[in-house]
């Protein structure tokens, strides 16, 4: 159960900062005015986990074993479906900082990296980390993509969870769906109070 | 010298036209009624509007296809001034690179300047910990530090009340003798343009005059500000 708990902690974590780096690059597109970043990352609604997974199946397949593509796999697919909630979630509030502070960042010639590191990663950082709080815990709680392709050793905790049930050990299942819940509270908590540690003006 | 040379600019349906010469070193107040298209005109000098057709040019050198941050020239906004979650310093560091990686001596320069426009010692504070007269010297001290040859203005001191309005010209008026900066001033107070500037640029009716003395151009009001100045 330990081994599942940090491939899930492991899992939800790369996911999450993956679909918050996408999201900030789109939102970012969106405000530049590249309507198509929007669109971009509406695209993940129109298909299921499971649905997207097993298209990534198909075309990783040949390339490598299926149980060593699992966890990759759910990385790549929870991010993408966690990216149309972080774009609705940052969009409104990018749209803020570049209303009020585009034009002093333009005249001071602060662009590219130093505008991200000084204006928009600070100015954003109480929905990023609210973002990507919400991120992980939906990674960390995934029953999709993982139960499809992933073999022994490869389980996270809910697949975990899915097993002992079926398997009748109940008080097993409760422990870890238990530790679960555990997990994903804490997992969204920290990055909850990391964005908002470093939103202070 | 800045150049406007049959610049036109467009926005919509507004149109606003300037064709005419200011010195280098000169300080005009841009004065007309609400909505005359003042800020837009100096939203165009700053680089953040392109022009319709026609040339800026600063000392010759046609600026179209220079950044903001790259122009000659700085600017100060009605509001939003200063990045609230950097310090004080760090507002007036991003003057000097957009890196913030000051050598110790551009520190002691961000130090001086803020003593030199009375803010000694709150180089740590952020803005939220400064009254309004204090944000106005703030982004002084920051036009100071980058010492470029032009200087726009819109509005920023509006929101201060009267005195303290004053005493901030008299700090721009000081700051621009320093730095040898043309200043473009954007009012709606005739007496700030008395106050400050000795040439005014009047807009009205889609167009951006030719800078004219101050003191003539309220002796005398054309049509179009007589009617603003309801007088």
């Amino acid at each position: 159960m330990f081994e599942a708990a940090v491939r899930s902690l492991v899992v939800a974590v790369i996911s999450a900062l993956l679909a918050m780096a996408g999201a900030l690059a789109l939102v970012q597109a969106r405000v530049a005015g590249h309507r198509w970043a929007e669109l971009a990352g509406m695209l993940p609604l129109t298909a299921s986990g499971l649905v997207m997974g097993t298209g990534m199946f198909l075309i990783v397949h040949p390339l490598a074993p299926v149980e060593r593509l699992a966890l990759p796999v759910t990385v790549l697919v929870n991010a993408a479906l966690s990216l149309p909630y972080l774009v609705r979630l940052l969009l409104p509030q990018a749209r803020q900082v570049q209303a009020d502070y585009g034009r002093l960042a333009e005249s001071l010639g602060l662009r590219g990296v130093q505008r991200l590191r000084r204006v928009v990663l600070p100015r954003l950082a109480r929905p990023l980390g609210f973002g990507t709080g919400l991120a992980a815990a939906l990674s960390m709680g995934d029953l999709g993509v993982i139960a499809l392709f992933a073999g022994e050793r490869q389980a996270t905790l809910p697949l975990m969870v899915q097993r002992l049930a079926g398997a009748y050990r109940m008080e097993a299942a409760g422990a870890a769906a238990l530790l679960l819940v555990a997990l994903s509270f804490a997992l969204f908590w920290a990055f909850d109070r990391l964005g908002a540690r470093h939103a202070d003006a | 010298m800045l150049t406007l040379d049959n610049l036109l600019l467009v926005q919509d349906d507004f149109r606003l036209s300037a064709n005419w010469s200011l010195p280098a070193g000169a300080r005009a107040a841009v004065i007309g009624p609400s909505g005359a298209g003042k800020s837009t005109f100096l939203m165009a000098l700053a680089g953040f509007l392109q022009p319709a057709s026609g040339r800026i040019l600063w000392q010759g050198r046609e600026l179209a296809q220079v950044a903001p941050g790259d122009r000659p020239l700085s600017i100060l906004f009605q509001d939003q001034n200063l990045f609230p979650h950097l310090t004080v310093a760090q507002n007036l560091g991003l003057g000097l690179r957009p890196d913030l990686r000051l050598s110790p001596e551009q520190h002691r320069q961000v130090a001086s300047v803020l003593d030199r426009v009375g803010l000694g010692g709150m180089g740590a504070r952020k803005p939220a910990q400064l009254s309004g007269g204090q944000l106005g010297r703030a982004a002084l001290a920051r036009v100071l530090l980058r010492a470029r040859p032009m200087l726009l203005l819109d509005e920023p001191f509006a929101a201060l009340g009267p005195a303290l309005k004053a005493e901030m010209l008299d700090l721009l008026a000081e700051v621009a003798g320093e730095t040898g900066a043309t200043v473009l001033m954007v009012t709606h107070d005739p007496a700030d343009a008395r106050r400050f500037a000795e040439m005014s640029v009047l807009v009205a009716d889609g167009v951006a005059a030719a800078p004219v003395p101050t003191a003539a151009l309220f002796a005398d009001p054309p049509p179009a500000l007589r009617a603003y100045l309801g007088s």
